[in-house]
């Protein structure tokens, strides 16, 4: 038994992700298909290998005994969970791979790079795929067509930032081979974190970052959330990706399993924020009485770039139209701080026809859908 | 001659776990075959399913030679950043990450990414040592 570990990615070429079928031949046996090697890696706090499976199981059947017979395998939807600490050159892809719309940059290298992200609309339904590599020890797993269902990003009071990413694949599988080495490539040096961080409603104006936003940030911020999910639809094609294996275990049987031909986007996504003050506040409490619409930009800074002239790491996110579902004030209390929470959705704003923007300064002009 | 790994010009940084970081541009340099000893996995004999092939002792083989340049360049060309070049021992000493950078490119480097020049302390400053205790002089202080 060796001790490897590392979490890794690569661009997934084919469009919609590769399937079972389009994969090229592996080494054959339990490795019928090969799925190329991570390039890029990630210091991810940790990442879990789901492989949904079902079976048909046979437990109804009449068959003149008490004994069961033992449960057919019939498909798998592979996922892979990586929670990781919100480094700038980490989430600026998992902000563009979720989104997966198109990346628009200004500037010019040696200066900094602004990216300004779009979400995919209507008529597009492949986001950017990308193959993962989840390494633990002795085991070596490859999945690929990965695309990413959901993306929470949390930024809390008494830590660092932090971005959890469910990754939903096509095909996974276990590979007898040498991982490849851990590479880092223009790895931010520090997290971003809330403490670094400031949030306005309704600010008047909205400059491209790190111009500062005109309005009153709030004073009290104690925390901030946001989750993007995807709503993606699993989709089983019959007789596509199906992968057999003849002489399974002593019996020498022949077990066949069922792979997804895609993950569909779904026409609907869900965003959705919850923010974290230090007191009560009777104007939001307001704003969660009668649904008001407000536009609350959140801008965090991270470390200093190699640019020139010097800059800085950010990350703006804006949600034009903000609406809080629930939450409010903590409950009445002797001694107790009394703090609140507020959580809503991020919904569409008509006048600027969007719902949510992603703004990242980086230093390269690399495009972060397709990196 | 030595075959090394080096960003390429206007490249960001990349670190190699378990090997080493290559500066930005071109900045510093890892010697293939200090890589291949510290068991980069790419660079270590493999049999025919991609599993290392190992020595009696278990351990990796490093790939040598011919074989081993071929694997460097195979390893650099699925990265953007990174390139494999030919460069004069005399060259390689100033640059590999492990030696101390040559006069100079400290103090450059510094500037380059703080905007500002290094700080200097005149001789003979030194930090408030009050609260370090003497040390026992006589055996009787020691007892």
């Amino acid at each position: 038994m060796a001790i490897r570990r590392l979490f890794g990615y690569v661009a997934d070429a084919t469009v919609g992700g590769s399937e079972y079928d389009d994969l090229s031949a592996g080494g054959g046996g339990q490795e019928p298909k090969a799925i190329p090697d991570s390039t890029k890696s990630w210091p991810v706090t940790g990442g879990s290998y789901d492989r949904n499976l079902e079976r048909i199981d046979r437990n109804d059947e009449v068959r003149g005994r008490r004994a069961v017979t033992a449960p057919l395998p019939f498909r798998a939807g592979p996922m892979i969970t990586v929670p990781v600490a919100a480094y700038r050159s980490v989430i600026e892809i998992l902000l563009a791979k979720t989104l997966g719309g198109t990346d628009t940059r200004v500037g010019t290298a040696p200066a900094a790079i602004n990216h300004t992200l779009t979400a995919l609309g209507f008529g597009a339904t492949a986001l950017p795929p990308i193959n993962v590599q989840l390494v633990r020890d002795d085991l070596n797993h490859k999945m690929s067509g990965g695309v990413i269902n959901r993306l929470s990003l949390n930024f809390p009071l008494d830590g660092e930032g932090t971005a959890e990413a469910e990754i939903w694949g096509l095909y996974g599988q276990q590979f007898a081979g040498a991982p490849p080495s851990a590479v880092f490539t223009g790895e931010s040096p520090d997290v971003m974190m809330l403490r670094d961080a400031a949030a306005y409603f309704d600010p008047s104006a909205v400059p491209a970052p790190p111009t500062a936003v005109t309005g009153t940030a709030i004073t009290d911020l104690q925390g901030f959330e946001m989750t993007w999910v995807n709503n993606l639809n699993r989709k089983w094609y019959a007789k596509r990706n199906v992968s057999t294996m003849t002489n399974v275990g002593s019996a020498a049987l022949t077990r066949k399993l069922w792979w997804p031909a895609e993950n569909k986007l779904g026409a609907a996504q869900d965003v959705s924020f919850a923010l974290n003050f230090g007191n009560v506040s009777a104007a939001q409490e307001f704003a969660l009485e009668y649904g008001q619409l407000q536009k609350l930009v959140f801008d965090v800074s991270g470390a200093p770039l190699t640019t020139t002239p010097a800059a800085t790491e950010w990350l703006r996110i804006t949600i034009y139209a903000a609406e809080y579902t629930g939450g409010g004030s903590a409950d009445l209390a002797a001694r107790d701080d009394i703090t609140s929470r507020f959580e809503g959705g991020a919904f569409y704003e008509t006048v600027a026809a969007k719902d949510v923007q992603v703004e990242i300064v980086n230093g390269s002009n690399t495009d972060l859908i397709a990196a | 001659m030595a075959q090394v790994f080096r960003t390429k010009k206007g490249a960001d940084t990349v670190e190699i776990a378990g090997v080493g970081v290559l500066a930005a541009n071109g900045g510093s340099v890892i010697p293939v075959e200090q890589a291949a000893a510290a068991g980069m996995s790419e660079l270590q004999k493999k049999d025919k399913v991609g599993a290392y092939e190992t020595d009696d002792l278990g351990n990796p083989v490093p790939l040598s030679d011919k074989e081993l340049t071929a694997a460097a360049k195979a390893f650099a060309e699925k990265y953007d950043e990174i390139e494999v070049v030919s460069l004069s021992e005399d060259k390689v000493a100033t640059l590999s990450h492990e030696l101390p950078p040559a006069v100079g490119y400290a103090e450059a480097e510094y500037e380059r990414v703080f905007g500002q020049t290094v700080p200097v302390y005149a001789e003979g400053d030194k930090v408030a040592d009050a609260a370090v205790p003497e040390p026992p002089q006589t055996k009787e202080e020691v007892d």
